[in-house]
């Protein structure tokens, strides 16, 4: 009986993982059968090891028997060229080498893979759980929504430090060819070192530096997700993120809640009318007030006119000071409460509420009308469902406060012709971005529906 | 495309900050560096020979209005010349910019009438921060005098007079309400004249009388209607209700409130005599009566109602026809059922107009007597 | 038919609406505009539809490259030159009148070069983008604003104040001739449908009108049309508003929404029909921009690969609205849009359906000769 040599392989895998301490390349040996074990002792299911792969070992009559029962384990994997090799290995992999043939199982221990509540997107109805963490778990939560054999979950290797991985998830039923052919050549040439989360990936995904709008989205909920998939979108996945990416979007998505669906038809068209209107306000309103008072006080009726010009007494700034002014204040109270730990952010809305609300009147810094607009700003910008665009829409009507400032209610006017504009020239990987999306038998512009 | 976008991002940046700099307070006004014109009243002058007076009610900002208890306006008068010089110089008279946005009502004295009146009137129309819809009435005595009334009743940050006019406030048939749009298409075009109320001050009880009103045709004398009569003209032409007719029979009265008026008419020029054929329709109830009536005899009331109405039409009717003034619109009414023709107008106004009968048909229904019998 | 180049019509129809087209209208009132309106609308039905059968045959294709394949070159440049300026101009004097509107009703205090300088940015993004995204856009923004202006409209039309009388004794007046002012002014309801000259290249299939499109384009039209003229009339009178240089908005001020938000419906109205006029400017020079470019492109006027011509021709057409806009009196902007309707517009259409003809022959020939 002679002590059998580890296969060539192993050794040169253990000389690349050298010096890690919890590298273990181990022979199994029992009346002159023998096989070799290699994994990361960090990453490998050290129960599931011993269940299923070290117990029979010891059990088996002979190695061939031995081999061929892990050959035969579902989680058996090819094994691919030395740097995949050396990847899954490193995620999880182990390698058994039983009489020179070499079996890669996969064993990952997964310590992130619970469901998480949905934090971002939270809904009345619909379901309370998100994703995961883990993307193993994350498309398994998909893929239990999705009983289809057109859905299509392919990894895509990204050429980056860590290695992480990333699957692309569609229904090759519903899917543009062109789009996919497009996010897979978009995902071949990204240029970046590191990413980890998915609203990263997103801000590469947006190619150009200056981007005020998400031509991609951002989502947590699976049944957004399947709702997406079915309308021909692609998902893109992440491990480590409990977010997935939906491209292509466009501007309608961000504005539709998954809780649309889950009323009746009345009820989720008010919401929706609500939403609009909320988008509408939260940017127009704090250009309209600078348009009314400093340019066109008689656009209002007189009574408000009067209430106005009253409130504005001893006021010391111009309305476009006082309207940014205000809106910073407000802006810092909104990131303050976002950034804080929930104990105390109660207590920061609360003191800069006060302040904002009470004082800055009383004080002669802003006039009481003011205050009500900047209110119904802020209560209007959460209406709107999908974060990116709300923080977006918050970046716009900065904007559109500059340019009123400066051409009074023509500027109001134009220059939210010119925001219309701006989004209708955009696209996401080839769709428009704002687009009424009426429906029509036949193509009627090039390209185009 | 990376290349043709940065241009345009830099060319919109650019013109931006040129915009910046170009911006050194032009047309940038706070509201409260401006004072809101909320009357205008304009009477002869007597300091100026043929000029004008013109009197501006300005409202002052109120702090808070639910505290305040006095109306809070100030008053300019001013001489001039013209009425827009008027304007300009008492621009100067103010620290912060006269907005005539808000304006809402322009009042003329009586005398003015007679005057050129498309001179003074066209210094609104011209401007373009008038509004059209503004009401356009007469003063008793002076406009200055009823522009600078405050009647008890007037609360703050709301101006009496626009109550009066506007159909939110009060509803009367004894108000008529004209706006600038309607003067100027009635004053400048032929067929129809322009009626105006009348604004008188009552100083003792401290409050407006808009009662009565004026017929103005340009050129001409102006007509003034009673009360009564306005309240006739405006049931019919502007379908006013809300108002009483009493009737009176032997020994007892009863008083009828209309709730609807169908007022129709027709001219026929090929049947003998021009004459008018004119048919009004009252639906009312019974509003006050001096014995109790009964249900059955509502047709009896109809009768009496109808014959009191045809009378009291009949008479404004020919009184207007006397003054040769043609506030319902016969005249409009005629060229708009012909074919045109050079001269339709002076034909109607020079021979057929003066000529017409009228045949004055009313039709009276009461629904009900009241809550009472 | 396709709804963008219906779109395309009603924009330009609209913007036409407030712009001086009613005043000529109007100055024609005794003279016979009620049956100069019945022939332009027959024609410029009948004209919508040659046009849109003339380019329908070169589906995918914009003027410039329809000429360039198949008609001979000295015809070629001078027609896109001189349709390129008359589109200028088109979207110049939109760009005069929405800026005398502006100065007059709502912000008298401002200087034109501000006024002009607030179209300028949106309106220069806008003529830069791409022939599609224009169609998407003025699809929303028609979306948008053709509800309010229904809205003011409906309200105009059943509002107590206006004098039916004064609409009658002007529909009275049809027993004139057509006036050739009023006629080729109230042709602009088929200038929408030229356009087509650039934004055919994004039309793949254009449809023929339909016996159902040409009912909607004929009642579209004459809605339009009527209301363009008979609304003015009903509210300022028929002898007294020859004198209103712009019948529509006082027409507008003279509407009123006793508990609207805004009482004055006139700001509604300007705001609305402001949106739609950004809209035609930007049809209207983006057609110009790429009409031009096509003829004149400086070959080595470049700057890091990009071409420099679409952004000097840009350059120019602002400073040429800048001055014309600072030195035009509101008298020679009526003569000169007067001149326009009475000239060059049916210059325009004749030289359009005339070049597309020949395209046409070209196009069948050559053809014949690839089939030999």
């Amino acid at each position: 009986m002679t002590e059998q040599q580890a296969p060539p392989l192993l050794n040169e895998l253990s000389k690349k993982f050298k010096p890690s301490d919890d590298v273990v390349q181990t022979p199994l040996q029992i009346k002159g059968q023998c096989a070799f074990l290699f994994y990361v002792r960090t990453v490998v299911d050290g129960d599931k090891l011993q269940q299923t792969v070290i117990k029979p070992f010891f059990e088996m009559a002979s190695e061939e028997d031995y081999a061929s029962y892990i050959l035969s384990l579902p989680n058996q994997i090819e094994i691919p060229e030395i740097d995949k090799l050396l990847m899954l290995i490193s995620a999880g992999a182990v390698i058994v080498a039983i009489d020179n043939q070499l079996c890669l199982l996969e064993l990952r221990l997964v310590k992130n893979n619970e469901v998480q509540e949905t934090t971002m997107e939270p809904t009345i109805h619909g379901p309370q759980k998100g994703l995961s963490e883990d993307i193993g778990t994350t498309i398994n939560l998909i893929r239990q929504r999705y009983h289809r054999a057109s859905l299509k979950v392919e990894d895509i290797i990204i050429d980056d430090a860590s290695n992480i991985a990333v699957s692309l998830l569609y229904d090759s039923d519903r899917v543009d060819p062109e789009v996919l052919k497009k996010i897979k050549k978009e995902l071949g040439n990204l240029k970046t070192p590191l990413f980890q989360s998915g609203g990263e990936l997103q801000h590469f995904l947006n190619k150009s530096k200056f981007t005020l709008f998400p031509t991609a989205m951002v989502t947590e909920r699976p049944d957004r997700i399947v709702y997406n998939l079915v309308a021909g979108k692609i998902v893109i996945a992440i491990d480590g993120s409990p977010n997935v990416i939906v491209v292509p979007v466009i501007f309608f998505d961000f504005m539709a809640s998954m809780e649309d669906n889950y009323h009746v038809s009345a009820i989720s068209g008010f919401t929706i009318l609500l939403r609009y209107l909320g988008l509408f306000m939260c940017i127009v309103l704090p250009s309209l007030y600078i348009a009314m008072t400093s340019y066109n006080p008689e656009i209002l009726r007189i009574e408000l006119a009067l209430t106005v010009a009253g409130s504005r007494i001893g006021v010391p700034y111009p309305s476009f000071i006082e309207v940014i002014f205000m809106l910073l204040f407000m802006e810092l109270l909104t990131e303050a409460s976002m950034r804080l730990p929930k104990a105390v952010s109660g207590t920061a809305t609360t003191v800069g509420g006060l302040i904002l609300g009470t004082a800055a009147t009383e004080a002669a810094l802003t006039s009481t009308i003011m205050v009500i607009i900047i209110s119904a700003v802020a209560i209007s910008t959460f209406v709107i469902p999908i974060n990116e665009m709300s923080f977006a829409v918050r970046v716009v009507r900065l904007l559109l406060i500059i340019y009123t400032s400066l051409f009074g209610m023509v500027g109001l006017l134009i220059g939210f012709l010119g925001i219309i504009m701006f989004m209708a020239n955009k696209d996401s990987l080839g769709t428009p971005y704002l687009k009424i999306p009426w429906k029509s038998k036949t193509n009627e512009l090039e390209g185009g529906q | 495309m990376a290349g043709k976008q940065k241009m345009i991002k830099g060319f919109l940046t650019a013109t931006l900050l040129l915009a910046l700099l170009l911006q050194a307070g032009c047309a940038f006004k706070d509201i409260d560096k401006r004072t809101f014109v909320v009357g205008i009243g304009i009477d002869p002058s007597e300091k100026v020979k043929n000029g004008f007076r013109v009197t501006l009610k300005l409202a002052k900002p109120i702090g808070n209005v639910k505290q305040e208890s006095t109306p809070t306006y100030a008053y300019i008068s001013h001489d001039a010349d013209t009425v827009a010089v008027a304007i300009h110089e008492m621009e100067t008279r103010v620290d912060t910019v006269l907005d005539f946005g808000h304006n809402r009502i322009i009042v003329m004295n009586k005398e003015l009438l007679t005057k050129d009146l498309d001179t003074f009137m066209d210094a609104f129309t011209r401007r373009g921060d008038i509004q059209m819809i503004c009401f356009v009435a007469v003063a008793a005595k002076t406009s200055e005098e009823v522009v600078r009334f405050e009647p008890t009743i007037e609360a703050p940050a709301s101006i009496a007079l626009y109550n009066y006019f506007d159909n939110t406030g009060t509803e009367s048939p004894y108000v008529v309400t004209t706006f600038l749009y309607e003067f100027r298409r009635e004053v400048l075009g032929k067929g129809k004249d322009t009626v105006l109320p009348i604004i008188g001050v009552d100083k003792d009880n401290q409050e407006f009388h808009v009662t009565k009103s004026i017929v103005l045709k340009w050129g001409a004398k102006p007509v003034e209607l009673t009360a009564e009569e306005t309240k006739y003209y405006n049931s019919l032409v502007n379908k006013a209700v809300g108002f009483s007719y009493k009737i009176e029979e032997d020994s007892m009265f009863l008083v009828l409130n209309v709730t609807e008026v169908k007022f129709k008419y027709k001219i026929v020029l090929n049947e003998g005599d021009p004459r008018i054929d004119m048919k009004i329709g009252i639906v009312g109830n019974v509003g006050e009566s001096s014995q109790r009536l009964s249900g059955k005899s509502l047709k009896k009331y109809d009768k009496l109602a109808a014959e009191e109405i045809q009378k009291k039409t009949m008479a404004l009717l020919t009184k207007l026809q006397e003054n040769n003034v043609d506030p319902f619109g016969f005249g409009l009414h005629y060229r708009a059922t012909r074919l045109s023709r050079k001269g339709l107008d002076k034909e109607w106004e020079e021979r057929i107009y003066p000529e017409i009968k009228f045949n004055v048909k009313v039709d009276v229904e009461l629904q009900s007597t009241g809550a009472v019998e | 038919m396709s709804r963008f180049l219906f779109y395309l019509i009603i924009i330009n129809m609209l913007t036409n609406m407030v712009s001086i087209t009613p005043r000529i209208l109007i100055a024609g009132s005794a003279k016979g505009t009620i049956l100069s309106m019945i022939v332009a609308l027959i024609l410029g039905i009948w004209l919508t539809y040659i046009l849109v059968i003339l380019f329908r045959s070169f589906p995918g294709q914009d003027l410039p490259e329809i000429l360039h394949a198949y008609a001979p070159k000295w015809m070629a440049t001078p027609v896109l030159l001189f349709l390129s300026v008359a589109w200028y101009v088109a979207g110049l004097f939109t760009i005069i009148i929405y800026t005398f509107i502006i100065l007059r009703f709502l912000t008298p205090e401002m200087s034109i070069y501000v006024i002009v300088l607030t179209f300028a940015i949106v309106v220069t993004y806008g003529v830069f983008m791409a022939t599609k995204n224009i169609l998407y856009m003025s699809e929303i923004i028609f979306v948008l604003v053709v509800p309010f202006i229904i809205f003011i409209q409906i309200k105009g039309y059943i509002s107590p104040e206006l004098n039916w009388d004064y609409v009658r004794i002007a529909l009275m007046e049809f027993n004139h001739l057509p006036d050739y002012g009023a006629l080729t002014s109230s042709l602009f309801i088929v200038v929408g449908t030229a356009n087509l000259v650039i934004f055919n290249r994004v039309f793949l299939n254009l449809k023929k009108l339909t016996g159902k499109g040409t009912a909607l384009l004929a009642f579209i039209c004459t809605y339009v049309l009527a209301t363009t003229y008979f609304l003015p009339i009903g509210f300022g009178g028929f002898d007294s508003l020859e004198n209103v240089l712009y019948p529509w908005i006082m027409t507008s001020d003279s509407i009123r929404m006793k508990f609207g938000i805004i009482e004055r419906v006139v700001f509604l109205f300007i705001g609305a029909f402001l949106a739609l006029g950004v809209v035609s400017i930007i049809i209207h020079w983006h057609v110009s921009i790429q009409l031009l470019s096509s003829v004149i492109q400086f070959k080595r006027f470049k700057w890091r690969k990009f071409n420099l011509t679409n952004p000097l021709i840009m350059v120019i057409f602002w400073v040429v609205a800048m001055v014309v806009t600072k030195s035009i009196t509101a008298e020679g902007l009526f003569k000169a849009v007067e001149m326009y309707d009475d000239f060059v517009l049916p210059a325009l259409l004749l030289l359009l359906v005339g070049s597309l003809l020949v395209a046409k022959k070209g196009a069948a020939s050559k053809w014949r000769e690839s089939k030999k």
